[in-house]
């Protein structure tokens, strides 16, 4: 039954055949699998490496993203804030500026007043002492003049002491001319009356010299080296209106007066 | 080959002195040429990236499978019985598959061939336990439990090769002889149906012997490690699943 040949041949026959496959079927397809594997393993292992730092970056990308979005709302309420500020300071010196300006404008305003109502009362003054002075210009005559110098006689006779010492001093130095000025020539009584009154007055041998001054307008004037006796409607309105100028120079400043009321509600309004 | 002629080493084609062709010899060489030049065919071109060819997949299951029943029965590494057993199960899985084809005499249907894979088997035992465990650590075993075991040991070791060989030589050679009977007595359904249970019963004939040689083996090299229940474990790091692990038997 059993024929040792063929065992022995079957065993050679069998072991070449594992050989053979050894070598042809279960290295290779082994060695196939192993590769793979070893390409797959190679490939999870770079998909686990790329997905952590795929994770890590996505982690780092939340953090920045995070940051940013703070520092963004940070950097808005910082610009809200500064343009707040900004504006708000803005605002103050827009107002300060129109209150400047408004005070400015007052102040001018105030002042342009003031020199028109100076200048007014000034034109007014010097308007009514042009009339009175045409007028008395107009009323004078020899008559008149006649009176007035009477009136000027008789108020030297009762003038002070000062009044009549101090021309009797400058005779007493050697020079006694006396220069005496009328508004109009006048008659021969008057002048005998003056004479004897400057007589009277400065003393004997006294050289008197007459001259008509229209500019006196009413009146008369005595002029010796250093003094001048007067009375005459020019001086007495020169001294009328310097009195009245420094009365309405008094009144102006008595009434100078702060920025009217209106100018802070103005600004109030600015500000709302 | 006539049907009284039992045994294809019967039928001899060239024979000189006793040196002689017979159709065991050559109807294995024409298997072992299927075998190996179908393997060559497909792996001289094989691919590790996808997509694979279907026999390059064909032949990787067919491995992986092996591989998994041999991990089975010796889990530590299982490339090592895989030339032996795998060649043990293709070579009588092929012999007997084409057992199918019109005048194709199975080799295993010869008691010679199987004898002589049984002597394989007998010889491979005694080496691989050695290879794993020493001469003196394999030489041990035959007197487990006790001294007085020895010549049970050896008879053991002795009337199981005869068993595997006769019980494929039986299981071949009855299946070719029934379809010839068949053929004769009910040649239109019946040897249809016998063939088909031939194909069934030849890859059983090829797992079990393959199998049992492959315990002979594992309980030859692995005799010292005394739980033969292996519990099945996961590595949790790793997301390929382990190979089951299940009970060894011993034949």
């Amino acid at each position: 039954m059993i024929d040792w040949f063929t065992v022995t041949a079957q065993v050679v026959n069998f072991l070449v055949l594992v050989a053979l496959l050894r070598y042809f079927l279960y290295g290779r397809i082994i060695g196939a699998i192993e590769r793979r594997q070893q390409r797959l393993d190679q490939q999870r292992e770079e998909a686990r490496r790329l997905r952590a730092l795929a994770q890590e970056e996505l982690e780092g990308a939340r953090r920045q993203h995070q940051q940013l979005a703070a520092q963004k709302e940070e950097l808005l309420a910082q610009v809200k804030r500064e343009v707040e500020q900004y504006r708000q300071s803005r605002l103050e010196q827009v107002r300060e500026e129109i209150d400047e300006l408004r005070r400015r404008w007052a102040q001018t305003l105030a002042e342009e007043k003031e020199a028109f109502l100076r200048e007014m009362r000034r034109e007014i003054a010097e308007a009514v002492l042009a009339i009175v002075r045409r007028v008395l210009a107009d009323l004078a005559d020899e008559l008149l003049e006649r009176v007035v110098i009477g009136k000027c006689l008789a108020r030297l006779a009762e003038e002070d002491a000062a009044m009549r010492t101090a021309p009797a001093d400058v005779s007493a130095d050697g020079d006694r001319s006396v220069r005496i000025r009328t508004s109009t020539p006048v008659g021969d009584d008057v002048r005998r009356r003056v004479e004897a009154a400057a007589s009277t007055l400065l003393g004997e041998g006294v050289e008197i010299e007459w001259e008509v001054a229209p500019d006196l307008l009413c009146g008369i004037a005595l002029h010796s080296d250093d003094q001048k006796i007067a009375w005459n409607f020019r001086d007495e309105l020169d001294a009328i209106e310097q009195e009245v100028m420094q009365t309405i120079e008094e009144e102006i400043q008595s009434h100078q007066t702060p920025p009217p009321a209106s100018t802070l509600s103005v600004s109030q309004e600015v500000k709302r | 080959m006539g049907l009284e002629q039992i045994s294809p080493d019967e039928a001899i084609y060239w024979q000189w002195g006793w040196l002689q062709l017979n159709a065991t010899i050559l109807f294995t060489w024409l298997v072992g040429s299927i075998i190996v030049g179908g393997a060559w065919l497909v792996t001289r071109s094989l691919k590790t990236d996808f997509p694979l060819s279907r026999w390059q997949h064909f032949l990787e299951i067919v491995i992986e499978a092996m591989l998994g029943q041999i991990r089975e029965v010796v889990p530590s590494n299982p490339e090592r019985y895989l030339p032996f057993v795998g060649t043990l199960f293709v070579f009588i899985a092929v012999s007997n598959l084409l057992s199918i084809v019109p005048y194709f005499h199975a080799p295993t249907a010869s008691l010679s061939t199987d004898a002589a894979l049984a002597l394989c088997v007998l010889v491979a035992v005694p080496l691989y336990g050695i290879r794993e465990q020493g001469l003196v650590g394999y030489l041990k075993l035959y007197i487990q439990p006790s001294p007085m075991m020895l010549p049970f040991n050896v008879i053991g070791e002795l009337s199981r090769t005869l068993a595997l060989a006769v019980r494929l030589f039986g299981n071949m050679m009855s299946g070719a002889k029934i379809a010839a009977i068949l053929l004769l007595v009910a040649p239109l359904l019946f040897p249809v149906l016998t063939q088909l249970l031939g194909l069934l019963t030849g890859l059983i004939q090829a797992y079990i012997f393959a199998m049992l040689a492959l315990v002979y083996i594992a309980s030859a090299t692995q005799a010292h490690q005394a739980p033969t229940t292996r519990v099945a474990t996961r590595d949790p790091q790793d997301d390929e699943p382990q190979p089951q692990q299940g009970v060894l038997h011993d034949g």
